[in-house]
């Protein structure tokens, strides 16, 4: 059953310096259960397509321009605040990157978890607190009932990943957006962490999309990817198709920049040059001037979309010589 | 309990100390903060108490003892009626300290409320109520009180709703200032991604992590709005006789200081030395609120 339904998502922000077109028509499909990764490098538009399916992007300065995202045959894009407000937390819930300012440093966790519950669910503050105790158990806090009454920098980093996704599931959504969960965490925390996301997946059958720059990550946890490059999806397939057989020279550059212990080269391989300037208009494919196999054709026509194994496309000219 | 466990107990005993806490210790090793905390408080319990422990009624005038010096029937002497000044100067202690902490408070609730309400929403809304507060900034501020007072009448309590309702302007811009930069942190945005309601992220978690800097500029708000008040009462539009503030007393001891000047260096004296006192405090309050001081 399809949960999520983005087409053509475009998002924009309009600054002194001119209009920077974050997301330019973004389009992707997810089934109820799954898991999604959408990888990119910094400012490739990934942390705003998910911002904006909950309407968190600021507006202004940013606007979300054109496109619709069907949750449930609901349009999350042009629901209204009091609307999408009830969705929040309760439908569609969010983990932020960094847990060291994810949580209000004067409140309680006891108070900050059952705010969430306090806003959707109309129970009795004992309840409350009971269900935020059994929650903080499932994500593997010790002593829960005792360390509820902490404040946020009584915990260690992966503790406050811990919270915020007990935070986040409370309510049990059924879309769980994960914005570089792991990112702020050493890699033992990160693997427990991405372990506990997989685990509550399961147990609550959550659909989850999962934001990281981390290829890594996406192999170990999800079912799809997204690469993301200058606000457009550039390759999306099923996991395994991807690391087997990259079709876009973005996602084989990414591949090849992984560190691998079986290599003997003590450099990492890396892609040259910078993402394009977002706020000037783009013609061609915005990877062109970065990428080895690039065509004349690729600096003037945008690649059209070419299509592989079940799923699998890839916007790319030379796609089928990759 | 195991020795692993008391081990682990002890470690968050110590790790639990809050901002509070530590703004705490650091006040109370900040010794003329704490002298001068020590002073407000009996002052205020003095004047809390004036009832009790004047020896004299306020308004009680004694032909016999007129414009007598300071001795042990009259601590602060009396002045031209016969009235005794350590009475009057406990009274106006009280009336000055009520009228800085009255109108600190309708400072404090309408500027943190207006601030708060104006950074959050940002926009249009931000736009016409700093607009409004920079109207109501280019009014001269003492010439509205005295226009307030003037119409309304000399009502004592509307004295401090009128001194509160001009200072809050700028209050509400550094509550305001605050509140901007506190929203764009992730925790606000993680609040407003769970679905937590406009009034609850105002309430709860912006005005809570902004109010270092306000508690800062409330204590240093009550001398400068009892100064406000001497000076109203100085001008004569402040308490009137037989009701006495440290500011009327000191205006009527000016009239004759030649000849009696225990009558303005006592109130005066008491004024400046509260003055000081709280100026002193609200100076160790922002020090020790700030986390980059070391402990």
């Amino acid at each position: 059953m399809t949960l999520l339904k983005v087409e053509n998502l475009h998002v924009s922000f309009h600054t002194p310096d001119g209009t920077f077109r974050a997301v330019n028509g973004v389009s992707f499909t997810l089934q109820q259960g799954a898991t999604l990764g959408i990888v990119g490098e910094s400012g490739s538009g990934k942390s705003i397509t998910s911002l904006s399916l909950m309407q968190l992007v600021p507006c202004p300065p940013g606007s979300i321009d054109a496109g619709t995202a069907l949750y449930n045959g609901i349009d999350l894009l042009s629901l209204p605040e009091e609307k999408i407000a009830k969705l929040r937390g309760n439908d569609i819930a969010m983990i932020f990157q960094d847990p060291m300012t994810s949580l209000n440093p004067f409140l309680k966790i006891s108070r900050q978890l059952t705010e969430t519950l306090e806003a959707h669910q109309d129970i009795s503050s004992s309840e409350a607190l009971q269900r935020s105790i059994d929650m903080l158990e499932l994500v593997g806090i010790p002593e829960a009932r005792k360390r509820i009454h902490d404040y946020p920098h009584q915990f260690s980093g992966g503790m406050r990943q811990r919270v915020m996704i007990a935070m986040s599931l409370l309510c049990k959504p059924k879309l769980l957006i994960a914005d570089e969960p792991t990112t702020a965490l050493d890699v033992t925390i990160q693997a427990q962490i991405l372990e506990l996301i997989q685990k509550l997946r399961e147990e609550l059958g959550t659909t989850v999309i999962l934001i990281t720059h981390d290829l890594g990550v996406v192999a170990g946890t999800c079912d799809h990817v997204a690469v993301m490059y200058a606000g457009k999806i550039v390759e999306y397939g099923k996991t395994e198709d991807i690391f087997a057989h990259p079709r876009h020279p973005y996602t084989k550059g990414l591949l090849a920049s992984l560190p691998r212990l079986d290599a003997e080269k003590e450099q990492l391989t890396s892609i040259p040059g910078q993402p394009p300037d977002m706020s000037k208009p783009l013609q061609g494919c915005p990877f062109a001037p970065r990428c080895q196999y690039a065509l004349e054709k690729c600096c003037k026509l945008f690649p059209d979309t070419f299509s592989f194994e079940e799923e699998h496309y890839s916007l790319c000219w030379k796609a089928n010589e990759l | 309990m195991t020795n692993k466990e008391a081990l682990v107990e002890e470690k968050y005993a110590e790790a639990g100390t809050s901002l509070w806490q530590d703004a705490w210790k650091r006040l109370l090793k900040n010794r003329m903060a704490v002298a001068s905390g020590a002073f407000i408080l009996l002052t205020a319990a003095l004047s809390l108490l004036s009832p009790l422990i004047s020896p004299y009624e306020v308004d009680t005038v004694n032909y016999s003892a007129i414009g007598q010096g300071p001795s042990f029937a009259h601590f602060f002497g009396t002045d031209v009626l016969g009235r005794d000044l350590f009475s009057r100067c406990l009274f106006g202690l009280r009336i000055s300290l009520a009228i800085g902490v009255t109108s600190t408070l309708v400072t404090f609730v309408i500027g943190v409320v207006w601030g708060a309400v104006s950074g959050y929403f940002g926009g249009k809304i931000d736009s016409l109520m700093m607009r409004i507060v920079d109207i109501l900034y280019a009014l001269p501020y003492m010439f509205f009180v005295i226009v307030l007072m003037t119409v309304f009448g000399r009502n004592i309590l509307l004295l401090f709703a009128a001194i509160g309702a001009v200072s809050w302007l700028t209050m509400a811009r550094i509550v305001r200032g605050q509140v901007m930069s506190i929203r764009k942190k992730e925790f606000i945005e993680a609040a407003v991604s769970c679905g937590v309601g406009h009034r609850a992220i105002i309430f709860r978690h912006l005005i809570p992590n902004a109010l270092g800097p306000i508690i800062v500029y409330v204590t240093l708000m009550v001398p400068r709005l009892i100064l406000v008040e001497a000076f109203l009462s100085f001008l004569g539009l402040g308490v009137q006789a037989p009701l006495a503030s440290l500011g009327s007393l000191t205006s009527d001891g000016a009239q004759g200081m030649e000849l009696y000047p225990w009558l303005i260096l006592f109130p005066g004296g008491i004024l400046a030395v509260l003055l000081f006192a709280l100026n002193y405090l609200g100076d160790g309050l922002r020090d020790a609120l700030d986390p980059k001081m070391k402990l």
